[in-house]
């Protein structure tokens, strides 16, 4: 009860009723900040006082609270000895030290990898720069002479020369004398069978090299080593010459046009 | 430490040291160890498991911090989290072998015997009342206010002590967090990964059986708590 200022009665005074159910319901927070029991902190000390149970476990809950306060500050101080942190410092150090390695040994993984696709990058455009011409076979023409068509024994230059690039899986499967048949078949000239010339290699070397028509003079023949006995009088001679990948003839047939055959 | 560094984020004081900033990671562990060694420690009580305890948890912060989701709660909560699966591996283990202490008359020789800067009972460290490290004076039970009985008082403590360490795990949880580190239950639900209701239920549940085994104990004198 307060007394009103202005008539001089005494008002009740509005404050939340507490009943014992409730008064133990928030006991254990009357002094807990924020809590409802903190907002009912004045009523339920009220209901307290009237109350001799409710009184008895303010007692208790006191008693209680003064324990647990007691050991909550024996304890408040209480840290664990250094030598744990030194134990976690050396830990830490050695895990950074574990991770940089480790990141070391992932980046030359890496750039190994990198170095590794390059290669493989490069040879995959090396070899179509390699095998290209072969694919794609082509004429060349040309009214000089080549060194690549010369012989070791420095044969005599050949004129009006015409280079057939042979295409590789051809001159792998086909041997001069099966080249020769091929030219047979071909109704508007005659040839002879291919002859080696007599410092020739191996004819299964002879992969991805060419077939090479050349004019030549007569004499040139004998010194491919080649008889020239029952030749025409002609004194410029046609003939296939079979040319090493290095550019050295291997082997030779002397090729004659049908009309001039006849001629002859 | 100083104001400044009080102010560093935990976030940022984290991601610093992931980074392999080893000044953070002290920093950290200068902050957060206390309230991990002293939950270990009330939950143990004992300091070897209390050190051990919280040299795994930060052991794990090194080794696996990217784990640690800041959408998911606090980086206080998530070490607790560490600390008490720590702690159960451990009773799970040494379930036969005791690992709290079961009588009031040990927890008493425990807390006489490290007042009087002796080594524990049982091969165990007891629970020193200075500052753990044995550098200064520490808090002790002289420093608190001297009540006319104090016999009676620390025979009421010693039976609080008693009657905690035989709580269930989740109540001896609350009370440790909300009563003894006077948390907020706010806080503690966060350590514990649980809503503040539980955390409030829990409490109010926990304090009911404590002061049911201290009446069963013996009377608890109100004097000693009022200092009469």
């Amino acid at each position: 009860m307060k007394e009103d200022s202005m008539n001089g009665k005494f008002e009740p005074e509005k404050m939340i009723r507490v009943d014992c159910l409730r008064f133990e319901e928030v006991l254990p927070e009357l002094d807990r900040p924020g809590t409802p029991g903190a907002a009912l902190r004045e009523a339920a000390l009220a209901h307290a006082e009237m109350c001799s149970r409710c009184g008895a476990l303010v007692t208790e809950a006191e008693s209680l609270d003064f324990a647990l306060g007691q050991i909550a500050q024996a304890t408040a101080e209480l840290q664990a000895h250094p030598r744990i942190e030194a134990a976690l410092l050396r830990e830490f150090q050695r895990g950074k030290s574990m991770a940089s390695s480790r990141r070391l040994q992932w980046q030359l993984a890496a750039l190994v990898a990198a170095a590794a696709v390059l290669l493989v990058i490069g040879l995959s455009f090396h070899r179509p720069q390699t095998t290209a011409p072969d694919k794609t076979p082509s004429v060349i023409a040309s009214s000089t002479a080549a060194s690549s068509v010369r012989g070791p024994s420095e044969a005599p230059p050949a004129t009006n020369r015409t280079i057939t690039n042979v295409p590789q899986r051809d001159s792998r499967t086909r041997t001069p004398a099966q080249k020769r048949d091929a030219s047979d078949s071909d109704a508007t000239e005659y040839a002879t069978a291919y002859v080696p010339l007599p410092y020739a290699y191996d004819p299964s070397e002879l992969e991805g090299g060419a077939v090479v028509r050349v004019v030549l003079p007569r004499s040139a023949l004998i010194s491919y080593g080649l008889p020239i006995e029952g030749m025409g009088v002609s004194e410029q001679v046609t003939a296939d010459m079979v040319v090493s990948q290095d550019g050295t003839p291997q082997a030779i047939r002397l090729v004659r046009e049908v009309n001039s055959k006849s001629d002859d | 430490m100083t104001r400044g560094t009080e102010l560093i984020d935990d976030g940022l004081l984290l991601r610093r040291m992931i980074a392999g900033d080893q000044d953070a990671f002290t920093l950290l562990y200068r902050r957060k160890h206390p309230a991990i060694y002293r939950f270990a420690l009330h939950m143990s009580g004992n300091c070897s498991v209390a050190e051990d305890v919280t040299q795994e948890v930060f052991m794990t912060l090194i080794r696996d911090a990217k784990r640690f989701d800041p959408e998911r709660g606090t980086l206080g909560g998530f070490l607790f989290g560490i600390a008490r699966n720590h702690l159960r591996r451990r009773w799970e283990q040494e379930r036969n072998s005791v690992p709290l202490p079961e009588t009031a008359d040990e927890l008493d020789a425990i807390m006489s015997q490290s007042r009087n800067g002796s080594g524990g009972i049982n091969g165990r460290r007891a629970i020193p009342y200075g500052n753990g490290n044995g550098n200064g004076p520490g808090l002790g039970i002289s420093a608190f206010p001297v009540h006319r009985d104090e016999f009676v008082s620390q025979e009421n403590v010693s039976r609080v002590r008693h009657a905690i360490a035989t709580l269930p795990e989740n109540y001896r949880e609350v009370v440790v967090l909300c009563e003894l580190d006077e948390m907020s239950y706010e806080d503690a639900a966060a350590a514990l990964d649980c809503p503040v209701g539980t955390v409030r239920s829990r409490l109010h549940r926990a304090r009911a059986l404590l002061l049911e085994k201290l009446r069963d104990a013996q009377p608890m004198r109100r004097a000693s708590a009022v200092g009469e």
